[in-house]
């Protein structure tokens, strides 16, 4: 999504309906719920008024000055004076721009926390996706693990074998009870996450709607650095603050040569006898009308030191915005490995792997057909057939985590790396990697 | 497959054998069956006999040692060794005093050299690689030459990495004709090599590694339903010729519906006085015996070894016991766990049903006989017995009425004082 693509989407959040339990929820919907109800995002959005204020405010002419004055010396009962700051007024279009500089930066920011947003409720639906595959695997590794349970059971009590069998299949199919629950934990701290994304109150009712396939090739953007680079809200949040500060850096340096100027105009009214003491004569009276300029001469403060304040700001936001562009630039260029990589891997798992694995099933089956062996090498290979399910299941979350990931960046968002998803262990503990891992 | 298809594969594999020995351009052809005056040719069924010539007063022949693709069954073929095409090497028969010259080719991978087994020749010629012979180098042809003196049954294989090729088929009988007539002639003359293979289920090639493990026992390097009958006329005088050369077992063979003597082994003629009737004949590793009988009862009779694991093919010994065991909730579950699952052996494993098994495979197979399917494999043949052998030899014996067991009548029971059990 970019940032074209967010504010059509927006207007549209309002015709949103509640969720229902039996629909089936999609991940572009799940987003869009996001972008409705998240109340981070609202907070955000609400604290732009701030901006959004101080540029009004910038914009406002500062106010005249009124002094009324009744003099004690005689003949005279009342003096008026009207001034008006001109040094305001000067320096009052400099100060809109920079305002307004301010104000497209915050709202830079908030375009890139909804890209943000985005991809965290992509990254908590294809959690909860493989979440969901996992509890199922497990309980058909369970299924298995608990027939070769009964068979070692139906043996012993035939009197056929002796107790060991039986006792190391209970030991494995009541060790596997563990991994149910822990697949359980997992689904469970999924769908809150995703919850707590999508701003409900309570748990998500819906299915979720059911995973496409793998795509053939991974989904890497042409020129996927350059644009994320050029797109950067975070980028372009630093240089709207950046001219900002240039900006200001000006407007105070003008505003340390130009003299502090007011101008006013004064006006008295002159008149008779008093009527009483204390009293402003009533009748003779006339209004006399006069003006003047006060100007302070900057001799000494012309405001160096904020001027210098101000330079700095400008030099280290440039340099700030010299290193986020290279972040941007290389957090793009691991993204994109990143999908690449996952999308081998995911491949491999459902082009090789599985079709290995269920190759291997196939033939035992054929094995044990032949009465070559029994059924404990059958749920043996089944149980391997699973475990090849779950990484599969594994790596394709990865991947469309990988590619939501990298759709971010190159639309100017900014995401974090997110949990470290790879190699996820299989229920033997075993993965393609090698590596051990695992809730 | 029904059982006659089985029988014609078994024929035109034969066929395609003696095809094979004709198109061996070096090997001399064969103008007669050697015998003896007055005698009958051998049969090597499923086999062949070693073509040969006489020049100038000696026999000649040539064997060729290499690789073969043998099929020990329908369904089940493998990457053999043996001599001239195929497994067992053809029956090499000579006569008495007669000169014989063998030519003997190397086409194996690795060195080889023939031993005559229980054959007494020249020291020199005894064909065992160091210590009488050099081996055969591959590509070469080496000569073997000698008279044999002494009639008999005798056996020939490699002296040169004897349990590899052994292991993979290269054994085969040499039979010494008598020069005048011994003993009672006889109408048949069969020669039967035993033999034991390690052949995992869906492989190709037999392990000659194996040492104990066999799953895999043959006549002539068959296994049932793929070993040729031996069909004799009722009250014909038959000889059977059994040779062992397998790894590690010895074979009791047992036939049904007669009774024989053994006249005779790889050391010489059994004397008549010590000879008597048997119905199962021991035939060791290394050793020949020769049956003698007169088949005077028709019928289909089986031949076969009587251990009961050397008459099935490829039975498997990974799988446990399940008999009397209770799988009812085993199965509904594993149905779903493996779609295509199905408990077997919890009542016996006979009447087992057929189902998908691995490629080139035959275990715990039956085969359709005239009431039902044949539950043996293996080291198993059948001897078929006919009034006129040459009528049908292919199909089954049909029995005179009221021959056969059948269901019994409970009147007929209840006559006899047989109480039917309550079951």
């Amino acid at each position: 999504m970019n940032r074209h693509r967010i504010r059509p989407l927006l207007l549209t959040l309002a015709l949103l309906s509640p969720p229902a339990a039996g629909e089936t929820l999609d991940v572009d919907s799940a987003v869009r719920r996001a972008l409705a109800e998240n109340p981070t995002l609202r907070a955000r959005r609400q604290a732009l008024g701030i901006a959004e204020g101080r540029s009004r405010q910038a914009g406002l002419l500062p106010n005249p000055e009124l002094e009324i004055e009744r003099p004690a010396e005689k003949g005279r009962d009342l003096e008026l004076r009207l001034g008006f700051d001109a040094t305001s007024l000067l320096l009052r279009k400099g100060r809109t721009e920079a305002a307004a500089k301010d104000l497209a930066a915050a709202k830079a920011g908030i375009d890139s926390a909804a890209i943000e947003l985005e991809f965290e409720v992509r990254e908590a639906f294809h959690t909860l996706e493989d979440a969901d595959r996992r509890l199922a695997l497990t309980r058909d590794a369970l299924d298995a693990a608990a027939a070769a349970r009964e068979m070692a059971e139906a043996l012993l009590a035939a009197g056929n074998t002796s107790a060991l069998p039986a006792k190391a299949a209970i030991a494995e199919h009541e060790s596997l009870h563990l991994a149910e629950r822990d697949a359980e934990v997992s689904r469970t701290m999924a769908l809150e996450r995703l919850t707590r994304l999508t701003g409900l109150d309570a748990p998500l009712v819906e299915e979720l709607a059911e995973a496409g396939d793998l795509p053939e090739t991974p989904e890497i953007p042409a020129s996927a650095v350059s644009r994320a680079v050029a797109g950067s809200f975070a980028v372009a949040s630093a240089q709207r603050s950046l001219e900002a500060a240039t900006l200001r850096a000006r407007l105070t340096r003008r505003e340390g040569r130009l003299p502090d100027t007011s101008v006013f105009v004064v006006s008295s009214r002159s008149g008779g006898e008093p009527e009483a003491h204390g009293s402003p004569s009533t009748g003779g009276s006339a209004w006399t009308w006069g003006g003047g300029v006060s100007v302070r001469i900057p001799v000494f403060d012309r405001k160096q030191g904020d001027v210098a304040g101000r330079e700095a700001e400008a030099v280290s936001l440039r340099s700030e915005i010299d290193a986020l562009s290279r972040a941007v630039a290389s957090e793009t260029r691991e993204a994109e490995h990143h999908t690449a990589s996952a999308h081998a891997r995911a491949r491999h798992l459902r082009d090789v792997v599985l079709p290995a694995r269920r190759a291997v099933l196939e033939e035992t089956l054929l094995h044990y057909n032949a009465m070559q062996i029994g059924l404990f090498p059958l749920v043996a290979a089944r149980r391997s057939v699973i475990d090849a399910e779950l990484l599969e299941s594994a790596a394709l979350r990865d991947y469309r985590i990988a590619a939501a990931r990298l759709a971010a960046l190159v639309a100017g968002g900014r995401p974090g790396r997110g949990p470290d998803t790879t190699a996820m262990a299989s229920l033997s503990g075993n993965d393609a990697n090698g590596a051990n891992g695992g809730h | 497959m029904d059982r006659r298809s089985f029988l014609n594969l078994g024929g035109l594999a034969t066929g395609a054998a003696l095809l094979g020995g004709r198109a061996l351009a070096a090997s001399p052809s064969r103008k007669a069956p050697v015998v003896a005056p007055g005698g009958v040719a051998v049969v090597t069924p499923n086999g062949s006999s070693l073509p040969t010539r006489l020049v100038r007063g000696v026999r000649v022949g040539h064997l060729v040692a290499e690789s073969v693709e043998h099929e020990f069954a329908p369904g089940l073929s493998a990457e053999a060794w043996g001599y001239n095409g195929g497994t067992p090497g053809p029956t090499i028969e000579l006569v008495e005093g007669e000169r014989v010259r063998i030519y003997v080719t190397n086409r194996l991978p690795e060195p080889t050299s023939v031993h005559w087994h229980g054959l007494v020749v020249p020291n020199g010629m005894d064909g065992v690689s160091g210590l009488t012979q050099k081996a055969i180098p591959v590509g070469e042809t080496y000569l073997y030459e000698f008279t044999p003196r002494r009639a008999g049954t005798y056996m020939y294989h490699p002296h040169y990495d004897e349990m590899t090729q052994i292991a993979l088929g290269m054994v085969g009988f040499l039979i010494v004709h008598p020069r005048r007539p011994e003993g009672q002639p006889v109408d048949r003359d069969f020669a039967l090599m035993t033999h034991e293979w390690s052949l995992p289920v869906g492989a190709r090639r037999p392990d000659p590694l194996a040492m104990s493990d066999f799953n895999l026992l043959t006549f002539n390097s068959r296994a049932f339903p793929g070993t040729e009958p031996l069909v004799v006329g009722v009250g014909e005088r038959v000889r059977i010729r059994l040779g062992n050369l397998g790894p590690m077992d010895h074979h009791p063979i047992h036939l049904h519906g007669l009774s024989f003597q053994v006249t005779a082994t790889d050391g010489g003629t059994v004397p008549e006085s010590a000879r008597y009737p048997e119905t199962t004949a021991l035939v060791p590793v290394g050793a020949t015996r020769v049956l003698e009988f007169v088949a005077d009862e028709p019928g289909d009779w089986p031949m076969h070894c009587h251990m009961t694991h050397h008459a099935m093919t490829q039975m498997g010994h990974g799988t446990p016991n399940l008999i009397g065991a209770d799988t009812s909730a085993v199965d509904a579950r594993m149905r779903r766990v493996v779609p295509g699952y199905m408990t077997m052996g919890t009542t016996g494993m006979g009447g087992m049903m057929e189902m998908p098994v691995p490629a080139n495979s035959l275990p715990m197979r039956a085969t359709p006989g005239p009431f039902g399917p044949i539950e043996m494999g293996g080291m198993f043949t059948i001897l078929k017995v006919r009034e006129n052998p040459l009528e049908d030899p292919d199909g089954w014996y049909r029995h005179p009425a009221g021959t056969v067991a059948s269901l019994a009548d409970p009147a007929r029971m209840k006559a006899d004082g047989i109480q039917e059990p309550e079951l």
